[in-house]
């Protein structure tokens, strides 16, 4: 282990790098391992290197939709699954009676736990430095970045840099009346940095997200004996497909409500929120409201769910989760008092909003790079996203980008929508932008039976390789895997049965009397390899490990075989490139409102433009007949 | 060369000899167009007498133009229309003049529409809708096309997309908020909701056949054993109605089409060859071509002489050789006893009318007869939206898409419902042109003819 650290900098000298990223949180980490993987000369710069793998909000990780992301970060072998395998205290995996497709793993941490797994997987990897400082400005040279400059003087060199700012850039932090700079609570925002992409000069589209946490409570003080208690998964399923089983001991979680008079004692200090108060400009999330959201906009409904979640095995302090409030502190006292099981609670730390500077994501390309400043590639909040998972995955491809075009590869490593939930945010953010914080949602994914988080190393491991995003321990445990699935699909495929022999073994026979393979039966509702071995005892050969993965593979393949057709229309969309230079004017047909759109978006493939809001199929149709004359 | 500096041109009337001829001219060219054979350019909207000259001076013709300058125009481009008198070389010369100027080309077979459709100044049912128009043959068929124009199918399947919308929205809650305490009720009321659009989409299926039929036209077969009285029954409704559209006579054992409009329905009366066993080689494809059409006809009269043993039995075995159920759930099929003149026996089945062509024995009430068929078949009350072939076969894979969703547990199954919810979606979206329109706009647009 060995962290460098400049000890003697002379304001003169400069350090050279290949790839500067700035910011410690989920989104830089992943971007500086990326980079460092693919052998790029990678620093990280951050304002404390005792913060580097925070959780600054819920000490938890995945979800729905956002588990799926957490498996395709391992799936390039980024952090964040190994990370959460090594703290996670309880392990859950969420809509568990519902199909495979939309189950998604979560898992709350143990916070120090996943700070030291971060910290010691970084210090882990060639090629990365960690420098403390607080990054003031950019250095251009002919519009291209070309370094950072630090606040203290110090100059950076390098021809890619990372931003990931997360609520650090402008942050103001709002506590009922109280108003406070801050990156997060009791941390010194980044002002100059925020001051210095707000110059006129750079034109770049800033505006204002907000986003808020609740109050910590000392679990000492909790009555537990008093509320429900919600146990961990047993055995816990684990994130990354290289951790054979998980050592961390696990908790259960309580789980209480609000009450009326909560709800009374909110209703009548709402004037006092600071988010109610006029105080704060920037747009929340609609799908993590504030309590005193949740009162205002639901009324008519007495109580929320309140999950008591303990932040660490020697930790006594617990995370409230579902009271995220700017309420003054007082009230927050009186609030939560009226919570069973909280009647005694003592508050560690009150909740507070916080407001922050973003860029609109429709600056940027494909590969996350701002088009008006080549070189600076952003990811995570800064980019109008919420929670650590969409963070970390931005930032593993931004972080991949920059290596590819700091080594000169003109190639970008680009996922599509029918590829990984990652490509589906990404693709979201450039073209629709952020108008609220975006947070992932199996929702916002069409092709959702194909991207499973049971299949993401299938899905993008050898993608990842292609680049030399991948380590070599990964990519002997992927290609063992690999085989393994064919062979086993294959076996699958190829035994069959007549009607009278699956009759015989209780199995199900079609109307029409057909033979059918092990595939088809698995494809019914309840049937696993293990009901079928009887019949066909050589599928004892597969694999304990792979069998959940074939049998999720059978049930959806006549749903997949019918996206296909879809798939192939937007991989041949996607493919399509628009000249960076067209001049829309030029083309026919095409409407004023069409030609203001296409020009403001720039989009860079027919892909986006097909997905560009307002814009019609029939101006899609007219750029697609002006290329192909072009051509 | 972009495809914006082309200007189209062309003649928007049927070509030949008439009194007035109108051609029009789309494209930044328009008003260039009119200045350079009129030698000014009208205000827009307005009608302009103009003398029309050559380009040595010479005046060609005394002419009506109009100018509509973009986008408040048909096509959103600037249009200019020559209304020129109605002589076959005058047009020639003026579209000749026309074709020599820079940038100045023929329109493609629907160009009009289609920039129309382009510059967002229609969407595609109502291109379709256009069509419909131009093609209209009877006043019922034009009202349907003018309702498509107005949009009605728009805001129909787009208030199907809002409901299929509303239902995936709680189904997606139900997914991607597992852990939270949503209503218990949020997956009945989806049921629900889902039935009462499958209801809904089939009642539209339902009235969509109707309106494919008014569109269509309504076709009746005449059909019985040979020398049962087809060809004098079909000489005589045709004569009578005074509507000979196009006959297309055959010889007698091919079918004979006569199209007519039956109070402002659109007809096809088909005159088939005679039903019988053992024939000949010709005869007999004319024996399966009468079949044939008689399956496909919403309204079939079976012939039967008045003089046969059994007309029962007769009845009994043609309606079973020609009834589809599932192809043409709604065909009406009727008995007639024919030739009723030569018959002096006693009527044996009241309920089948007697006719006879010679004496006018019952044709009136077989007048009668044939328009309450038509009424049953093309019944008023709400007007359907659907009236084309590619929205039925959309309208019904989305049917078949909610049926399975139908078919899922909204709390096992989520992720296969809203699956199929998607594909119900985008199958609806294929009718206002909202996915894949590339594919769909050659075709379409290649049905136009010039100068539309």
């Amino acid at each position: 282990m060995c962290i460098k650290i400049p000890t003697v900098i002379d304001q003169m000298s400069a350090t050279k790098y290949d790839i500067l990223v700035v910011g410690g949180g989920h989104a830089g980490v992943e971007a500086a391992a990326a980079a460092a993987r693919m052998g790029a000369k990678t620093a990280l710069i951050t304002m404390s290197k005792a913060t580097i793998g925070e959780m600054s909000c819920n000490p938890a990780i995945g979800g729905l939709g956002k588990g799926h992301l957490v498996r395709e970060i391992d799936a390039m072998d980024g952090l964040m699954a190994r990370a959460i395998d090594q703290s996670g205290i309880q392990f859950r995996m969420l809509n568990k009676s519902r199909g495979p497709a939309v189950q998604g793993p979560r898992a709350q941490a143990d916070r120090k736990l996943y700070r030291n797994a971060i910290q010691t997987m970084l210090a882990e990897i060639d090629h990365l430095d960690i420098i403390e400082a607080a990054i003031g400005d950019l250095e251009l040279t002919n519009g291209q970045l070309s370094g950072l400059i630090a606040e203290d003087g110090r100059v950076f060199h390098a021809p890619c840099a990372v931003l990931t700012t997360g609520t650090f850039l402008g942050g103001i932090i709002h506590l009922g009346p109280e108003r406070k700079e801050a990156g997060r609570f009791g941390e010194a925002p980044s002002n100059l940095l925020a001051q210095k992409l707000r110059d006129p000069s750079l034109a770049l589209p800033m505006a204002r997200l907000k986003t808020g946490t609740p109050a910590r409570l000392d679990g000492r003080t909790i009555d537990w004996a008093a509320l429900d208690m919600q146990p961990a998964d047993n055995p816990p399923v684990p994130f990354s497909t290289m951790t054979d089983q998980i050592t961390v001991p696990q908790i259960e979680c309580g789980i209480t409500r609000t009450t009326a008079e909560t709800h009374k004692i909110i209703a009548s200090s709402i004037h006092l929120s600071a988010v109610y108060s006029g105080q704060i400009e920037g747009t929340g999330p609609r799908y993590c409201p504030s309590i005193e959201d949740k009162v205002v906009r639901f009324a008519d409904r007495q109580s929320h769910q309140v999950f008591l979640e303990p932040e660490g095995l020697d930790d006594p302090t617990v995370y409230p989760n579902g009271i995220s409030t700017s309420l003054p502190r007082d009230v927050q006292h009186a609030m939560i008092k009226t919570i069973p099981g909280l009647e005694k609670a003592e508050i560690f730390r009150y909740g507070y909003a916080i407001e922050y500077d973003y860029i609109d994501p429709r600056a940027l390309t494909r590969q996350l790079e701002l088009k008006a400043i080549p070189g600076l590639f952003l990811a995570g909040q800064i980019n109008g996203t919420t929670g650590y998972e969409e963070a970390a995955a931005q930032g593993l491809m931004a972080g991949a980008n920059a290596a590819l075009k700091s080594s000169g590869d003109d190639q970008a490593f680009v996922l599509g929508r029918a590829d990984a939930y990652t490509g589906v945010m990404i693709d979201d953010l450039i073209t629709r932008g952020a108008p609220e914080p975006y947070r992932m949602f199996t929702s916002r994914a069409e092709y959702r039976l194909l991207l499973r988080a049971d299949n993401a190393d299938q899905r993008l491991t050898e993608k990842a390789m292609a680049i030399g995003l991948i380590g070599k321990n990964r990519q002997k445990h992927w290609h063992d895997k690999k085989q393994a699935l064919k062979d086993g699909r294959e076996l699958l495929d190829h035994v069959t049965a007549k009607p009278h022999q699956l009759t015989a073994h209780d199995l199900p026979v079609t109307r029409d009397g057909r033979r059918q393979s092990a595939a088809d039966l698995l494809a019914r509702d309840g049937i696993t390899i293990r009901d079928l071995v009887a019949l066909w005892p050589e599928l004892n050969a597969i694999p304990m490990v792979i069998r959940p993965q074939l049998e999720v593979d059978c049930r959806y393949r006549g749903y997949v075989q019918r996206q296909q057709a879809d798939i192939d229309v937007l991989r041949r969309d996607d493919a399509l490139m628009i000249p960076k230079d067209t001049d829309f004017a030029d083309i026919g047909g095409l409407s004023a409102e069409s030609i203001d759109i296409l020009s403001r978006h720039r989009p860079e493939t027919i892909g986006q433009a097909t997905r560009l809001p307002g814009l019609t199929p029939a101006a899609v149709v007219a750029v697609i007949r002006y290329l192909r004359r072009a051509a | 060369m972009t495809y914006r500096s082309d200007t189209i041109f062309a003649l928007a009337t049927p070509p030949g000899r008439s009194a007035v001829q109108i051609i029009r001219i789309s494209g930044p060219g328009a008003a260039r167009a009119l200045r350079a054979l009129t030698g000014k350019l009208p205000k827009p909207r307005q009608a302009h007498y103009a003398k029309i000259t050559s380009r040595s001076g010479q005046v060609i013709d005394h002419a009506l133009v109009l100018f509509f300058a973009s986008p408040a125009s048909a096509t959103g481009e600037d249009t200019a229309e020559i209304h020129l008198h109605g002589s076959p070389v005058l047009g020639q010369i003026v579209m000749e003049a026309l074709d020599e100027m820079q940038h100045f080309r023929l329109a493609d077979p629907g160009e009009f529409t289609r920039r129309a459709f382009l510059n967002g100044k229609i969407n595609l049912d109502q291109a379709e809708g256009i069509a419909d128009i131009i093609d209209a043959n009877t006043i019922s068929q034009h009202q349907q096309a003018i309702r498509q124009l107005d949009g009605a199918l728009s805001q129909k399947t787009n208030a199907w997309r809002q409901a299929i919308i509303s239902i995936s929205a709680e189904l997606a809650a139900l997914i991607d908020f597992a852990d939270e305490d949503l209503p218990d009720d949020v997956s009945r009321q989806m049921t629900d909701q889902l039935q009462a659009l499958i209801d809904d989409l089939d009642m539209a299926f339902t009235a969509g056949q109707q309106g494919m039929i008014r569109r269509d036209g309504v076709r009746v077969a005449l059909v019985g054993k040979p020398n049962a009285g087809k060809s004098t029954l079909l000489n005589h409704l045709a004569g009578d109605d005074r509507a000979i559209v196009s006959p297309e006579a055959g010889t007698t054992r091919d079918l004979v089409e006569v199209a007519m409009d039956i109070h402002g329905v659109f007809v096809t009366l088909t005159d088939t060859a005679g039903l019988r066993q053992n024939t000949g080689a010709v005869e007999t494809e004319g024996v399966r071509r009468a079949l044939n059409a008689a399956q496909k006809a919403e309204l079939v009269f079976v012939l039967i002489d008045a003089q046969d043993k059994d007309p029962i039995s007769v009845f009994n075995g043609l309606k079973a050789e020609i009834m589809d159920e599932d192809q043409n759930p709604a065909q009406i099929i009727i008995p007639l006893l024919s030739k009723c003149d030569a018959f002096s026996g006693s009527q044996l089945l009241p309920e089948w009318l007697m006719i006879s062509v010679k004496t006018g024995q019952g044709l009136t009430e077989l007048n009668t007869l044939i328009n309450q068929s038509l009424m049953d078949l093309l019944p008023d009350g709400e007007a359907p939206v659907l009236t084309r072939q590619r929205h039925m076969s959309h309208v019904k894979d989305a049917l078949a898409s909610l049926q399975n969703a139908c078919h899922h547990n909204p709390q096992t199954s989520p992720e296969l419902m809203a699956e199929d919810l998607r594909l119900a979606a985008s199958s609806l979206g294929r009718i206002s042109g909202h996915v894949d329109v590339e594919d769909l706009l050659d075709h379409i647009f290649s049905s136009f003819c010039i100068g539309k």
